[in-house]
C-alpha cells in the first residue's frame, strides 16, 4: 500500500503532521499518525524468504508429439508475498497442462507448492530447458525479495516417431523367394569369385586393378582395368533427403519436412531389418551445405539415422541433388544402391521462361544416379518420394496450382528415368506407399 | 487485454467515485457553515459571492455530475499517461473540504492571534470528523493500491501468467490491504484514545491539549522511524 518506495504518502504524512503540530489539530495528527503507520507496517512486512526450487524430468527423451512432466516444487521457508517461478521454454515446445509461469502466495511459515506443468514437443530435435528462474516479491509493491536460479539446464531430446514395418515385412516374406536376385547390390564386401573385367572407377580399391590386363588394353584414356569380383548379395539404400526452407511449411506436427523425416525412418528400417546396406546424405540443412551418414548395414546403423534426423533443421537452398550426388560419389560408385530421393517436385518447378535451372540440374543427377547401373536389371532404381506439402489454400496462394506443378516436374523426371513416388501424408501413412512401391519395384 | 483491465478500472473509478463524494458533501457542509463568514471579508471579490452561495444549494445529483467530472478528469490524466499527477490530484480534492471541515478543531488559533476573526463555531464532533477523515485517508490508500493491482495485473498478463495465479494474488493483496487498513487504524484509534486519556488531566502543560502534545509527539516518532526506513530501504 504505503512504502518506503513511494515517498509521496511520506510527504502527504509530513504535510499533515505540521499542520497538525502548528495548529494544534488532533484531526490533522489522527491522519498522520495513520498514514505513518500504514508506511511503517508496510515496510515491515518482510517478503517471502529461503525460497528454492526443485525441477526434476522423468525422462528427457521422447517421441515427436509426446508430453513430458515437469515437475517443479516451490519451498518456502517464511515471510509474506508471491513467488514467481518461470522456466523459458523453448519456442518448439508447446505447455498441455498447467504452466511454466506460476506465482505461489505464500504466508508465515513453511510451505511447499507442488507447480508442475506438462509440455509436448511437435518437432523432433534436441531441446534446452533453461533453469527455473524465481523471484519473491513483498506484498503492496514495496520491494522485491530475493531471486535465484536452478543450477541445471535440462536438455531434452524428441526422436521422430517412425512407424513398425512389420507389416511390410509380413507382405513381403511371402515374396522373398521369388526375385531374390533384387536384392543382389554391390556393396563394400567382397567374395573371392571372379566376376568381370571393366575399367576402374572412382571409389575401387588399388589392390583390383589387373596391371597385365591394362597394359595388353592400354586405351587413349589410361585407365587401368580391374578384376571385379562377385559382391556380398547384400542390397545398398542410398537416401538423399531435401531439408530445404520449403520443406518446414505448414503445421508442425505434419509439414513436408517431418514427413520426409518419418518417410526416411521407415526406409531405413525395412532396409535395415532385411539386411541392406544404408547410406544417406541430407542437404540444405540449416547452416548451409549437408550431413552425411556413412554406409553401414547394422541395425545400429538405424539408431544412427535417427540421431541424424532429430537433429535435422531446414536451411536455405544453397545445395541441390546434383551437388549432394558429387559429394557422395565415391560411395554411390562403390555401392551401386537403390536411391530414394524425398523432396517437393513442385518445389522445382519454374515458370516457362523463368527457368532457374534447378530442374534441370535435377535430372541431370537424376540421370547421373540411373547410369550408375545396379545390379538389378530392374528398372526404377532411382525413386524420388514427391510429399505433398498440403498446403491450405491460403498457404498456395488460394490456387493450388503446386499439384499440377509437381505432376509437370514428375513427368520430366519419368522421362529422365526416375520413378516417382506421390505421397499424400495426409490420406495415408508413408508405410502403405512402400507397400505399394515394394509392389510395384520388386 | 483491455476486458481484464476493464475490472480493475471499474473497481478504480468506483473506489475514486466513493471517496470524492464524501468530500463533496463537506464542502457543501462548509460552504454552507462558512459562507455567512465570507461576506464579512472585504478582500474577497464581490463576484464571487453568487458562484460560492450557489454551492450550498446543489442537489445530489449535482455533487454526483461533479464526481463524475473529476472521475473523468482522473482518467483522462491517465490516458495523457500523468497516472501520478491524477492520483494527487484526487488525493487533493478528497482531502482539501476535509481539512477545511475539520479546521475548527484547532487548539491554536492562529487566525485570532493574526486578529483575524473568520472562524465560525458550529459544535462539530471531533470523534466524527476524525473518523471521516481517517476514512477518507483509507479510500485514498485502496485508491492507490487498486492503481497498483491494475498494473501488477498487467504486468503478469504480459508475462504470460494465468488468469487464475493473477486473480488469486490480487485477491491475496486485496487482503493483506484490508489488514494492512484494520491494524493501522486500530493502532491510530489507541493512540487517540491515549491522548484523549492523557487530555483529561491538567499537567504540566497548564492551559495546553495533552491530546495535540500526545499525538503530535507520537506522529514525530512515526516520521523518523518512516523516514529512516525509507533511507535504508533507499539504500538498498
Amino acid at each position: 500500500m504505503l512504502g518506503p518506495s513511494h515517498p509521496g504518502w511520506i510527504v502527504l504524512s509530513l504535510v499533515l503532521l505540521f499542520l497538525g503540530l502548528s495548529l494544534g489539530n488532533p484531526v490533522l495528527l489522527a491522519g498522520a499518525v495513520f498514514a505513518l503507520l500504514s508506511v511503517l507496517l508496510t515496510t515491515a512486512v518482510s517478503p517471502p524468504a529461503g525460497t528454492s526450487v526443485k525441477r526434476s524430468l522423468p525422462r528427457t527423451s521422447c517421441w515427436v508429439g509426446d508430453t513430458i512432466a515437469v515437475q517443479r516444487q516451490v519451498t518456502v521457508s517464511g515471510g509474506v508475498g508471491s513467488v514467481i517461478v518461470h522456466d523459458v521454454l523453448p519456442p518448439e515446445a508447446q505447455v498441455v497442462d498447467g504452466s511454466n509461469l506460476r506465482v505461489v502466495w505464500t504466508w508465515p511459515g513453511r510451505r511447499t507448492v507442488d507447480v508442475s506443468y506438462r509440455i509436448q514437443f511437435p518437432k523432433r530435435g534436441a531441446f534446452m530447458l533453461e533453469a527455473s528462474a524465481w523471484e519473491a516479491q513483498a506484498p503492496f509493491g514495496v520491494s522485491r525479495g530475493e531471486s535465484g536460479r536452478v543450477d541445471a539446464s535440462v536438455e531434452v531430446s524428441v526422436v521422430p516417431r517412425i512407424r513398425s514395418v512389420t507389416r511390410l515385412n509380413e507382405v513381403r516374406a511371402v515374396r522373398k523367394n521369388i526375385r531374390y536376385r533384387d536384392y543382389l547390390s554391390k556393396t563394400g564386401a567382397t567374395t573371392e569369385d571372379f566376376r568381370e573385367i571393366r575399367p576402374y572407377l572412382p571409389g575401387d580399391p588399388i589392390k583390383w586393378i589387373n596391371w597385365k590386363a591394362s597394359a595388353r588394353a592400354a586405351s587413349a584414356d589410361n585407365v587401368p582395368l580391374v578384376n571385379e569380383p562377385e559382391p556380398e548379395t547384400r542390397k545398398a539404400m542410398w537416401l538423399f533427403m531435401d531439408v530445404a526452407d520449403y520443406m518446414d511449411v505448414g503445421v508442425p506436427l505434419s509439414n513436408p519436412l517431418e514427413n520426409m523425416v518419418e518417410a526416411s525412418g521407415t526406409l531405413a528400417q525395412y532396409y535395415l531389418s532385411r539386411g541392406s546396406m544404408l547410406g544417406a546424405y541430407a542437404f540444405n540443412t540449416y547452416g548451409g551445405g549437408g550431413e552425411m551418414l556413412a554406409p553401414d548395414s547394422r541395425m545400429s546403423q538405424f539408431n544412427r539415422l535417427i540421431q541424424m534426423l532429430t537433429g535435422l533443421r531446414a536451411g536455405s537452398t544453397e545445395q541441390d541433388l546434383l551437388q549432394s550426388v558429387e559429394l557422395c560419389k565415391n560411395f554411390l560408385f562403390r555401392l551401386r544402391p537403390d536411391v530414394f530421393i524425398i523432396t517437393r517436385l513442385d518445389a522445382l518447378y519454374s515458370m516457362p521462361g523463368e527457368s532457374t535451372g534447378s530442374l534441370e540440374r535435377f535430372k541431370a543427377a537424376v540421370r547421373r544416379l540411373t547410369a550408375l547401373g545396379g545390379r538389378s536389371l530392374q528398372p526404377g532404381r532411382v525413386k524420388v518420394v514427391h510429399v505433398d506439402p498440403q498446403l491450405s489454400s491460403a498457404e498456395s496462394n488460394g490456387l493450388g496450382m503446386e499439384k499440377w506443378e509437381a505432376k509437370l516436374v514428375a513427368r520430366d523426371l519419368l522421362e529422365a528415368g526416375a520413378s516417382v513416388i506421390e505421397w499424400k501424408p495426409a490420406r495415408e501413412e508413408f508405410i502403405s506407399v512402400l507397400m505399394r512401391s515394394v509392389g510395384v519395384y520388386r | 487485454m483491455r476486458v481484464l483491465e476493464a475490472r480493475f478500472a471499474a473497481a478504480e473509478s468506483l473506489l475514486l467515485a466513493g471517496l470524492l463524494l464524501p468530500s463533496a458533501l463537506a464542502l457543501r457542509a462548509w460552504v454552507a457553515a462558512d459562507v455567512p463568514a465570507y461576506a464579512t471579508i472585504s478582500s474577497l471579490p464581490a463576484r464571487l459571492f453568487p458562484i460560492v452561495g450557489l454551492i450550498p444549494g446543489l442537489f445530489l445529483w449535482e455533487l454526483l455530475t461533479a464526481v463524475a467530472l473529476c472521475v473523468a478528469l482522473y482518467w483522462a490524466l491517465h490516458g495523457l499517461g500523468r497516472g501520478q499527477v491524477a492520483f494527487w490530484l484526487m488525493a487533493a480534492l478528497a482531502l482539501l473540504p476535509q481539512v477545511m471541515l475539520v479546521w475548527e478543531h484547532n487548539r491554536i488559533d492562529w487566525l485570532q492571534l493574526l486578529e483575524i476573526d473568520l472562524v465560525v463555531e458550529d459544535g462539530r464532533s471531533v470523534l466524527a470528523d476524525t473518523g471521516m477523515f481517517l476514512a477518507s485517508l483509507v479510500g485514498l490508500a485502496a485508491l492507490y493500491r487498486a492503481i497498483g493491482l491494475r498494473q501488477l495485473d498487467r504486468r503478469m498478463l504480459l508475462q504470460g501468467i494465468e488468469r487464475a495465479d493473477r486473480d488469486t494474488a490480487a485477491k491475496f493483496e486485496a487482503v493483506m490491504l484490508a489488514g494492512l487498513a484494520a491494524a493501522a487504524l486500530l493502532a491510530t484509534l489507541l493512540v487517540l484514545a491515549i491522548s484523549a486519556m492523557l487530555g483529561r488531566f491538567d499537567g504540566p502543560l497548564h492551559e495546553s491539549s495533552w491530546s495535540v502534545v500526545t499525538i503530535g509527539g507520537g506522529a514525530t516518532i512515526l516520521l523518523a522511524l518512516s523516514l529512516a526506513l525509507w533511507y535504508r530501504g533507499r539504500r538498498g
